[in-house]
C-alpha cells in the first residue's frame, strides 16, 4: 500500500523531474498489480485474449492510466484517497479494453447493427415459451418500433439486445459515451409511458418473462392474465 | 442476451426517473467516495443514492463499481499469498470471532474442515446477518419485496438463509423453499433478483473479510437453491 497521501501524490505527479519519475513509476506498478489481481480473479471468463496474457493486458492498462491519470490531475475530486480514484480509472480502461476485445469476436453483422431487432430476445429459454410470453415480447418490439425516436431505437437495439459496449455504440453514433446515456434513459422512460398507458405494470411484465411453465397461473389472487385485458 | 439481462432491461425500464439521472462521467466522479464508503460498511447507498440509481441503470458502470470495491477490500484487508487464512476484518463483531478455531486453519493450508466451520459456525451467521439485512434492503433491485415485512421475522429468515449458505445445518427442504418464496415469486420475483441476493451476501462476505474461495463456495451454495426458490 502506498505511504502518499493526496497532497504528495498530487504534488509529485504535477511536478518535473526524478520526483515525478518516482511517483509515475510508482503509480505504474501500484496500477498493474491491481489490474493483474482484477484479472487473475475474473478468471477464464474474460481471458485477455489469444497471444495475449494478464501480465501483458495489466502492463498494457496501467500505462495507459498513468496516461489519463496525468492528463485529469484537475478532476481529483479529493473525497477520497488518491489510489482509489485512480484504480477506479484503471478499472474502467481495464473493462473498456475486454469489452472492446470481446466485442470484436463478435459475430453481429455491421449491416444489421442497430436495425434489427432479435426475434426472441432471451438465450436458451427452455422447452416451453408461453403464448403470453410471445405475446408481450411482441408488445415490447411493437412499442421499440412505434414509441422510439430512430435514433433511441438504434442505440437500445446495439447496445440492450446486440451486446455492443456503450463506448462504441457512441463513438459509432457519433456521440459520446454521457449522450449516449441520456439517449437511453430517454429511451426507457418513453418505453415505461407507452408501458403503462397500456396498463401494463413491472410486476406483470417480470411475471410473464420469468414463468417458464405456461400452465402456471402468474398470480395467486387469481387476477386474469394481463393479455386478457389489453 | 440471457434471461437475466433481459429481467435487467425490464427493471432498468420501469426505474427510470422521469427527470435527470446522473450521467457517467458525474457516476464516475463519485464513484471512488461510494466505494470506500462501502468498503468500511456505511451505507453508501443511503448516502449517494443517485450513485446507487445510475449503477442500476448502467450494468456497464457496475461493473466498474464491483471491479473497484474488490480492488478496494483487496488493499484494505492484503490476503497473504498461498496458504494462510484470510485477514481478519478492521472492526465489528465478526473480528471478535476471526478465526473462528485455530484447528480449521491446519499447518500446511489444507483445509479440513467444513465450509460452515472455517467461516466460525454460528457466530459468524450472527455477525454477517446485520450487515446482509442492511446490504439487501439497500438494493434498489429487491428492496421492494422486504416492504411492509416484519423487521424481527426477517431478520431469523435471513439467519436461516445464511446458514443454509455457509453449508451449515438447516432445516430447509426444497418444499419449504418453494412455500416460502411462493409470495415473493407471484409479485415478480426472478433470476435477476435471486443474482442480486447473491451478489449482496458476496459483496457483505468480503466486506467482513472473508477470502474469495470461501466467497465463491457461499455463493455456490445460495445458487444451489435458486430453482426451489423460483419453483422451477
Amino acid at each position: 500500500m502506498t505511504t502518499r497521501s493526496n497532497t504528495e501524490w498530487l504534488a509529485a505527479l504535477r511536478q518535473r523531474g526524478q520526483s515525478h519519475e518516482n511517483a509515475v513509476k510508482e503509480l505504474r506498478q501500484l496500477l498493474r498489480r491491481a489490474i493483474f489481481s482484477f484479472l487473475s480473479r475474473k478468471g477464464s471468463t474474460n481471458a485477455a485474449g489469444p497471444g495475449y496474457d494478464h501480465e501483458d493486458l495489466a502492463e498494457d492498462c496501467a500505462q495507459e492510466t498513468v496516461l489519463l491519470i496525468q492528463s485529469k490531475l484537475d478532476q481529483f475530486r479529493g473525497d477520497s484517497q488518491f489510489t482509489t480514484w485512480a484504480y477506479s480509472i484503471a478499472i474502467r480502461v481495464t473493462l473498456n479494453e475486454l469489452r472492446r476485445r470481446r466485442w470484436r469476436t463478435s459475430a453481429i453483422e455491421v449491416a444489421r447493427l442497430g436495425d434489427a431487432m432479435p426475434h426472441w430476445p432471451i438465450d436458451n429459454p427452455g422447452p416451453e415459451r408461453s403464448l403470453e410470453q410471445q405475446q408481450a415480447w411482441a408488445m415490447l418490439s411493437e412499442l421499440i418500433e412505434t414509441a422510439l425516436t430512430p435514433l433511441q431505437r438504434k442505440a437500445l437495439i446495439a447496445h440492450a439486445f446486440q451486446e455492443m459496449p456503450l463506448d462504441l455504440v457512441a463513438e459509432w453514433l457519433g456521440t459520446n459515451r454521457n449522450s449516449l446515456y441520456k439517449l437511453i434513459h430517454d429511451a426507457r422512460k418513453r418505453l415505461q409511458a407507452a408501458l403503462l398507458s397500456r396498463g401494463v405494470t413491472h410486476r406483470e411484465l417480470i411475471a410473464i418473462f420469468d414463468t417458464p411453465r405456461p400452465e402456471r397461473p402468474y398470480f395467486e389472487d387469481g387476477k386474469e392474465s394481463l393479455f386478457h385485458r389489453v | 442476451m440471457k434471461r437475466t439481462e433481459f429481467g435487467r432491461l425490464i427493471d432498468t425500464i420501469f426505474a427510470s426517473k422521469a427527470g435527470e439521472e446522473l450521467s457517467c462521467s458525474d457516476y464516475f466522479e463519485r464513484l471512488p467516495r461510494y466505494a470506500e464508503l462501502e468498503a468500511t460498511g456505511e451505507d453508501a447507498a443511503a448516502r449517494l443514492p443517485d450513485v446507487r440509481h445510475h449503477m442500476h441503470q448502467c450494468p456497464e458502470c457496475e461493473e466498474v463499481y464491483l471491479g473497484l470495491l474488490e480492488v478496494v477490500l483487496a488493499e484494505k484487508n492484503p490476503t497473504p499469498q498461498g496458504k494462510n487464512p484470510p485477514s481478519p476484518p478492521s472492526k465489528g463483531a465478526f473480528e471478535e470471532n476471526w478465526p473462528p478455531s485455530k484447528r480449521s486453519w491446519p499447518e500446511g493450508g489444507i483445509r479440513m474442515s467444513s465450509l460452515y466451520e472455517r467461516l466460525g459456525g454460528e457466530k459468524a451467521v450472527d455477525a454477517a446477518v446485520d450487515l446482509f439485512y442492511r446490504t439487501v434492503l439497500a438494493d434498489g433491485r429487491i428492496a421492494r419485496f422486504f416492504e411492509g415485512v416484519d423487521m424481527e421475522d426477517q431478520l431469523a429468515k435471513q439467519k436461516s438463509f445464511l446458514t443454509m449458505a455457509f453449508g451449515g445445518p438447516n432445516k430447509y427442504t426444497g418444499k419449504d423453499m418453494r412455500k416460502a418464496h411462493e409470495r415473493l415469486v407471484a409479485k415478480g420475483l426472478n433470476d435477476s433478483h435471486v443474482d442480486a441476493v447473491i451478489e449482496d451476501l458476496s459483496r457483505t462476505l468480503r466486506q467482513l473479510g472473508v477470502a474469495e474461495k470461501e466467497v465463491q463456495e457461499v455463493a455456490a451454495l445460495a445458487n444451489s437453491v435458486r430453482s426451489d426458490v423460483l419453483n422451477h
